[in-house]
């Protein structure tokens, strides 16, 4: 019996995303990129003599993601314990079990490694290769791909094409001094390449850590120099984010960086809306329970004095608060370091 | 070539080393590979020849244009314009089209159907509310030998699935046999 041809082999890289899954498979002539749900198959095909290049990128993916699941890891095992010293084992228990399942998590991220994008070129595609996220796969797939496209495309090494390229500069470099010292510079309406500067940014995410740390600190019991910090560090906040978005437009960021701050500036309005909204409930219930009416410095000394432990609303808010700080200002911090380097 | 982050061109030092290089621009590591195709000049397109000597052979679809190939499935003369090279096959583009339309080529396809997922899923989803599987066992015994003999994943993949929905069909529709008559009983 004549034995079945094998169209197709697994390449490295498989990516879940959508109910289904990316992956890649290589061909007699093409790389095949599959999305598949498990009831239907979609394909793209790239002819190896077609691939003009692949750039891989690493991205912060993996970064932001051990972050945030390192902050509810920390969170939870912080609150498990906390509970056991309370006696209450049964939901300590709970809280430990969450606080496992997130240190799973984070020892599965450790062992997956650093995140890429990789994008295959052909003259007419520039495709993201989906089933391709981590560095260690890009580098399998690039150890794999790179002789059958370069046999493909008249079995030239990898020397000749540096030769090519060195001669291609120097073209360039003949093409740049010929031209006119006018045209030298980048054409009108094109984003400077030079090197984006981060001290918005980096106000905007060390003010929200310190935001989340003054309102952590003002749990037990608020004071006035707490609560003008914590207005300080919110105002400083507000202001950056607002001058790095302002900054976004005018120089290349990092996709990534400009959702921060743009998340960083969702969360300064909320949380200036939240504190003015807790101080007009507090006004407004003061105001009731007292004969004379209340003047906007008792409101403010209400507001000051107040021990947020006592409230379990106000517990509540301060918490989430805490946590959004942290989760927006640890990584932004750790993303901006990552880039400097 | 450009930096997937930033999007600013990577500088030529930095394509073809083999290695992660951090982008002058945002400092992202990027390893940039260029292939020879890139720098071979884009071909443009191709008008066919004219038909220089009397007699000789010409295209089926452009009478005056010199046939330079003959379509592999259906043999007519082709010059270069109308010469489409599939994985190493000349084809004409009445062939190109029947057979994508047909699915006669496996490498003309950018979708498939898999109905032994679709079988193996009606059979197996449904079991979480059990009273479903009343429509869906059949339906999914019904598609496992319906399909049975429809191509599969383009990728290796035998039609075990097929086997195992039919089998929980079965199974689903025996149980329901067994139920309804011991209501009836």
């Amino acid at each position: 019996m004549k034995k079945k041809q094998k169209l197709y082999t697994k390449l490295p890289g498989v990516t879940h995303r959508n109910f289904g899954k990316h992956t890649l498979w290589q061909g007699k002539d093409h790389l095949l990129l599959m999305y598949s749900n498990g009831m239907s198959e979609d394909y793209k095909r790239f002819y190896y003599k077609d691939i003009l290049g692949i750039v891989i990128t690493k991205t912060r993916k993996a970064a932001v993601a051990f972050s945030i699941i390192l902050s509810l890891f920390l969170i939870t095992s912080f609150f498990s314990w906390k509970i056991w010293s309370h006696d209450q084992e049964p939901a300590s228990a709970f809280l430990g079990t969450i606080a496992f399942v997130f240190l799973a998590f984070l020892l599965s991220l450790i062992i997956k490694g650093p995140s890429c994008e990789c994008r295959i070129i052909t003259a007419v595609q520039n495709e993201n290769l989906k089933a391709v996220t981590l560095i260690r796969q890009a580098k399998k797939l690039m150890a794999i791909l790179k002789p059958i496209i370069l046999e493909a495309q008249g079995a030239k090494a990898p020397v000749d094409v540096a030769d090519a390229m060195v001669s291609l500069a120097e073209k360039q470099s003949v093409l740049e001094l010929s031209k006119p010292a006018h045209q030298s510079g980048p054409a009108p309406g094109i984003l400077d390449n030079a090197k984006p500067r981060k001290l918005f940014h980096f106000a905007m995410f060390s003010s929200l850590v310190g935001y989340g740390v003054m309102v952590g600190l003002s749990l037990p019991q608020r004071t006035i120099v707490l609560v003008s910090a914590t207005y300080i560090f919110l105002f400083i906040a507000g202001l950056s984010s607002a001058g790095a978005l302002t900054v976004h437009a005018k120089s290349r960021f990092a996709p990534s960086l400009k959702k921060m701050a743009l998340a960083g500036l969702i969360f300064v309005m909320i949380a200036f809306v939240q504190s003015y909204g807790e101080m007009m409930v507090f006004f407004v219930i003061k105001s009731a329970q007292g004969k004379p009416p209340l003047s906007q410095m008792d409101m403010f000394q209400h507001y000051y004095s107040l021990r947020p432990l006592d409230f379990s609303v106000v517990k509540v808010a301060d918490g989430l608060k805490i946590f959004v700080a942290a989760v927006i200002g640890i990584p932004g911090l750790f993303l901006l370091t990552d880039s400097r380097k | 070539m450009n930096c997937l982050r930033c999007h600013t061109p990577l500088p030529l030092s930095a394509i073809n080393t083999d290695m992660f290089e951090p982008c002058p621009t945002c400092g992202a590591k990027v390893r940039a590979d260029l292939f020879p195709a890139a720098l071979s000049g884009q071909k443009g397109p191709e008008t066919g020849a004219p038909v220089i000597e009397e007699g000789s052979s010409e295209c089926f679809y452009h009478p005056g244009k010199k046939a330079v190939v003959h379509c592999g499935s259906c043999g007519r003369f082709l010059c270069s314009l109308c010469d489409v090279d599939l994985s190493g096959e000349h084809i004409c583009f009445s062939c190109l089209e029947s057979g994508k339309k047909k699915k006669k080529r496996v490498d003309l396809e950018n979708h498939r159907t898999l109905y032994d997922g679709i079988a193996l899923n009606l059979a197996l989803l449904p079991l979480l509310f059990f009273w479903i599987t009343l429509i869906t066992a059949p339906l999914a015994l019904y598609v496992s030998i319906r399909y049975y003999k429809a191509p599969t994943s383009i990728i290796p993949r035998t039609r075990f699935r097929f086997i195992v929905a039919g089998f929980l069909s079965v199974c689903q529709i025996v149980a329901w046999g067994f139920g309804l008559y011991a209501l009836a009983t």
